[in-house]
């Protein structure tokens, strides 16, 4: 299933309608199209494999059994998949006490001496829409890729950041808008 | 309550990253039903918050996920092909997505503010239930229009009752009872939102030869005091 993503795409709207009569094929295109954005995210949250997999698996099961859940008029698939993916996995990293003992490192680059499994072709838009992020990303202040790091990749609170960082949780708060609305801009 | 739009926005930010905590979770779920809906400012935040959150995934490195995966999904889609795709488990799925953090996407089913704490972590359970490849659904029958289920896993020790195109039941509630020989036990209650409902019942299907469910004036009620308004026997393992 997995990287066949090249020429003559399906769009995404197309293939979530056949999913919604019960097209197996058209699911299988969504997986392979997805399933490596879905794992990195899900690897990169709970930094274990088969936690990892548990939850991509979870998803996408959601998904077939039930794809009414996403509705087109709200946004994209692809963000609501992985939005999807990243809820999950925070709940599960918050209910793995022993996953609090990892490295924290705030860093958006993976660790050289994990298993992070092998690069993935993508399609050209997928891979475009990566580089943008990584680099608007880029644009914010370190307090502001911090707070985004910490909740989003994390899965911390933001009582807890403002708990481990010394802050108040207002100024989490504000630095959190500021960078939304500064990706915002930058994505738009 | 008057809401503030920054403040707000600065609630969704919090929210579309899952890095609220219960009292500011609880203020933005009412938020997303009471105000959001009817505020086009905020709406529009909304909708572009949950697209950055989105792109937010794309930062992590794209990894190829086992093709054990692969595997273990297409058994799990084809191991049960039509029975799942019924509409109580459309509106379950879709009760579940909604109140487990990500209601921006379904407000309406949003579920009530007290027990959001609560829901979210089963809900997030029954999310997971719901793609067990040995899952089974038990169809309740009763003389009303409303479809309820049971969704179970053998050897598991907590079920999931799902109902939709439930009547709503005004001041009552409906409960859910399961029974083992002659005693019921109360699981559990809930008041439909939209319609659909969702209990975690947590019983093993093995302990129990019936579950049912009633409409009650109180939900503490030790036994039953009406009718059910559906039932359904356990059948035997295998």
């Amino acid at each position: 299933m997995v990287g066949d993503t090249a020429a003559v795409a399906e769009s995404d709207p197309e293939l979530v309608r056949r999913v919604q009569a019960g097209d197996r094929e058209a699911f299988t295109e969504l997986y392979g199209r997805y399933a490596p954005a879905a794992y990195g995210l899900a690897l990169r949250v709970l930094r274990q494999p088969g936690l990892a997999q548990d939850v991509v698996h979870d998803a996408f099961a959601a998904i077939w059994g039930a794809p009414e859940i996403y509705d087109p008029a709200r946004g994209a698939f692809r963000s609501f998949l992985l939005s999807l993916v990243h809820h999950r996995a925070v709940d599960v990293v918050r209910r793995e006490e022993r996953l609090r003992d990892r490295e924290r490192r705030v860093n958006l680059e993976p660790a050289p001496n994990e298993d992070w499994g092998e690069a993935v072709f993508e399609a050209a838009d997928l891979a475009d829409r990566r580089r943008d992020v990584r680099r608007a990303l880029a644009e914010l202040s370190p307090e502001q890729r911090e707070v985004i790091e910490l909740a989003y990749f994390q899965g911390y609170t933001q009582a807890r950041i403002a708990a481990e960082r010394g802050i108040p949780l207002g100024t989490v708060k504000t630095r959190t808008l500021a960078a939304m609305r500064k990706l915002r801009s930058l994505l738009s | 309550m008057s809401w503030d739009h920054d403040r707000v926005e600065e609630l969704l930010a919090g929210h579309v990253l899952g890095a609220l905590d219960s009292e500011d979770a609880e203020l933005a779920e009412r938020a997303l039903v009471e105000h959001v809906p009817g505020c086009e400012r905020c709406a529009s935040a909304l909708h572009d918050l949950r697209g950055i959150a989105g792109d937010l995934a794309l930062a992590a490195p794209a990894v190829a996920p086992s093709p054990g995966l692969e595997g273990r999904l297409r058994a799990t889609i084809e191991g049960v092909p039509t029975r799942r795709r019924t509409p109580w488990l459309v509106g379950a799925a879709a009760a579940a997505v909604a109140v487990a953090g990500l209601s921006g996407w379904n407000v309406t089913l949003a579920g009530r503010l007290s027990e959001a704490e609560t829901r979210q972590a089963w809900l997030a359970d029954a999310v997971s239930a719901f793609g067990h490849p040995d899952a089974e659904v038990l169809q309740l029958e009763g003389s009303s229009s409303a479809r309820i289920n049971v969704w179970f896993v053998r050897g598991e020790q907590r079920m999931y009752l799902v109902a939709s195109n439930m009547e709503h039941p005004g001041e009552d509630v409906y409960k859910v009872w399961v029974v083992d020989g002659d005693t019921a036990h109360g699981e559990g209650s809930f008041v439909p939102e939209d319609g659909v409902g969702m209990v975690p019942v947590d019983v093993s299907p093995g302990d129990v030869d019936l579950v049912m469910v009633t409409r009650e004036a109180v939900s503490d009620g030790p036994t039953p005091t009406a009718s059910p308004i559906a039932s359904a026997t356990f059948a035997p393992a295998g």
